[in-house]
């Protein structure tokens, strides 16, 4: 099978859906799971915000710099 | 030795000074062996987080990454981004919380409570072996560099670097290591922020660079590269990189969890490999953007003769007096803060699933302190011994993948069928481990370029992603070939049966102070 014909954007396809399927799943954790182990359910200890904003980044750079 | 400068010499000499100070300081927190290997399970999330990122920024990456940079370009950074940020957060949401919750000290000893002892000593050896050879990586990255900056011999460089690496984790373990990591951290990203600022203020700007660079180098500001590229095909850097090699670093790597096992709180272990995800996002900064200035403002391809020199030609020639040497005392802090992980790591491997597990059972938790201390001093002067062998790799960096490559793609197989999957048992794990090995070392052939045969394995980017489904397929065949593990002994260590009613955190609470 020749693999090199596969265009460079299929790169960035599969990256951007593997950071937006990483970021919702961390969005489907139960704040409970989130939160455990913490002294307070404060806004910015939420670990699902983190991982959006980590995601939402990623896709920008991939996007813009990726093929 | 003309670009060394009296105040470039005053702040490498109080850095090298502080840094052992700083670290004894903590001395006198260590009581015991958790206090040593785990600072006592007391760290707050920001310290493991600035940790970690210290830990994973070395000498390889200064040097290595920066040459990377100059040869491949942008590609480079995907060693920091598709290669690190997924699998960081897959570590803290997936892998992190069961690690915490078994109270294990090591990633084997949580695969020896979830699988066997075999299991668990196998890959304890394993982790060993590879670490203990990374720490001659570092040694040798250190005498490279301190050579072509300095201009000292490279043998004494390495002895100078460990003797200061060994002062203050010897005596401090893992608390001074963190700390001294945070300090290092800072002092790497002001140094990084100094070569940026001046690196664009000589190139005009990103425009400016890449207009000088596009011409010649046409491929050099993209992240993926086709795929007959022979080092960075983008589909090896999505199936290689992306899925196996940075999980298994990132999930599975003993010098990385063991800080969040240090954690102070469930949270604090999760947030801590968060935290570090955002620092990690700025890490091609340091380490990228140096290669990519040499390329484009070095006007004599002799100059860099080989691409490791890209970052000391970068200190060297664009830096002015007194900044050269805060950068270059980041370059420090990148060897001390890796080195220093990867000792403290390597010393609690070998005394809690070695010495502890088999030679000497119940002793006093003084005498594996003490233990401890000695097996430090021990790594360190091996590292010293072996550096030298690490040159007849083609590059630091590689050298490191290479070694990587061989067991990474088989222990993430087992690890992540271990935390999702309860099926999956003893049998399964050992036979999937050892499939994952031999079939990466015979696609790999790592022996030929130790033994200065010519190169035909396959690129390591694929042999990490073949071993692992290898690896994962087998451990799953002969897992549904025999006994399930018990349900009981499974409880709290598989994703799926975790219950936070308080008789599954007694049972992990009596596995955890049952120690080994």
């Amino acid at each position: 099978m020749n693999l090199s014909g596969i265009p460079l954007y299929w790169g960035v396809i599969v990256t951007v859906i593997f950071y937006a399927a990483m970021g919702l799943w961390v969005c489907l954790n139960p704040g409970e799971y989130i939160f455990k182990g913490a002294p307070d359910r404060a806004r910015w200890r939420d670990l699902r915000i983190w991982a959006v904003i980590l995601a939402v980044t990623q896709i920008i750079i991939y996007t813009v710099w990726g093929k | 030795m003309e670009f060394i400068r009296g105040y470039d010499l005053a702040v490498i000499i109080l850095f090298l000074a502080a840094i052992p100070v700083f670290g004894l300081f903590f001395k006198k927190y260590v009581k015991s062996e958790e206090d040593y290997f785990l600072a006592g399970r007391m760290l707050p999330f920001w310290v493991i987080g600035g940790s970690i990122i210290g830990t994973n920024i070395g000498a390889y990456d200064y040097v290595g990454a920066a040459g990377g940079a100059y040869r491949f370009g942008l590609a480079q950074a995907n060693y920091e981004w598709l290669g690190a940020i997924p699998a960081m957060i897959l570590s803290a949401m997936l892998f992190i919380p069961f690690y915490w919750r078994s109270g294990a000290y090591t990633v084997p000893e949580y695969l020896g409570k979830r699988y066997s002892t075999a299991v668990r000593t196998i890959e304890a050896i394993l982790w060993f072996l590879f670490l203990a050879a990374v720490l001659g990586v570092f040694f040798w990255a250190s005498g490279i560099m301190l050579k072509g900056y300095l201009g000292w011999d490279r043998t004494l460089s390495i002895w100078i670097v460990a003797f200061i690496v060994a002062l203050y984790t010897v005596t401090g373990g893992l608390a001074a290591v963190a700390i001294t990591d945070v300090v290092q951290i800072l002092v790497m990203l002001v140094g990084g922020l100094a070569v940026m600022v001046i690196g664009f203020s000589q190139t005009g700007g990103w425009t400016g660079l890449v207009a000088m660079l596009q011409p010649s180098h046409p491929n050099h500001f993209q992240l993926f590269l086709p795929l007959d590229n022979p080092d960075f095909p983008w589909l090896g850097i999505v199936l290689g990189l992306g899925l196996v090699l940075s999980p298994a670093w990132w999930c599975c790597h003993q010098a990385i969890i063991q800080r969040t096992l240090g954690a102070k709180s469930e949270w604090d272990a999760k947030a801590s490999m968060m935290g570090a995800a955002f620092l990690k996002m700025f890490v091609p900064l340091l380490v990228v953007l140096p290669g990519l200035f040499a390329l484009a403002l070095c006007k004599d391809p002799s100059a860099i003769a080989n691409p490791d020199q890209a970052f000391p030609w970068v200190m060297r020639n664009l830096l002015p007096a007194g900044l050269s040497g805060l950068v270059f005392a980041g370059f420090i802090a990148a060897l001390l803060s890796s080195m220093d992980a990867t000792i403290n790591s390597t010393a609690a491997l070998f005394t809690r699933d070695i010495y502890q597990k088999f030679m000497v059972k119940s002793a006093p938790d003084k005498h594996y302190l003490l233990v401890g201390r000695l097996v430090t001093v021990g790594l360190v002067l091996f590292g010293v011994w072996f550096a030298p062998i690490t040159d007849r790799f083609p590059g630091i960096y590689r050298a490191m993948q290479e070694l990587l490559t061989v067991f990474q793609g088989p222990t993430f197989a087992m690890v992540l069928l271990g935390v999702a999957w309860k099926r999956a048992n003893r049998w399964g794990a050992l036979v999937g481990l050892v499939g994952g090995v031999i079939v990466s070392l015979s696609l790999a052939k790592i022996w030929e370029p130790m033994m200065n045969m010519p190169r035909t394995g396959m690129n390591f980017l694929y042999v990490a992603w073949w071993s692992f489904v290898a690896a994962l397929l087998l451990n799953v065949i002969v897992s549904l070939l025999t006994k399930p593990e018990p349900i009981e002994k499974l409880r709290g260590l598989v994703y799926g049966l975790v219950r936070d009613d308080a008789s599954t955190q007694e049972v992990l609470k009596q596995r955890a102070e049952g120690g080994v």
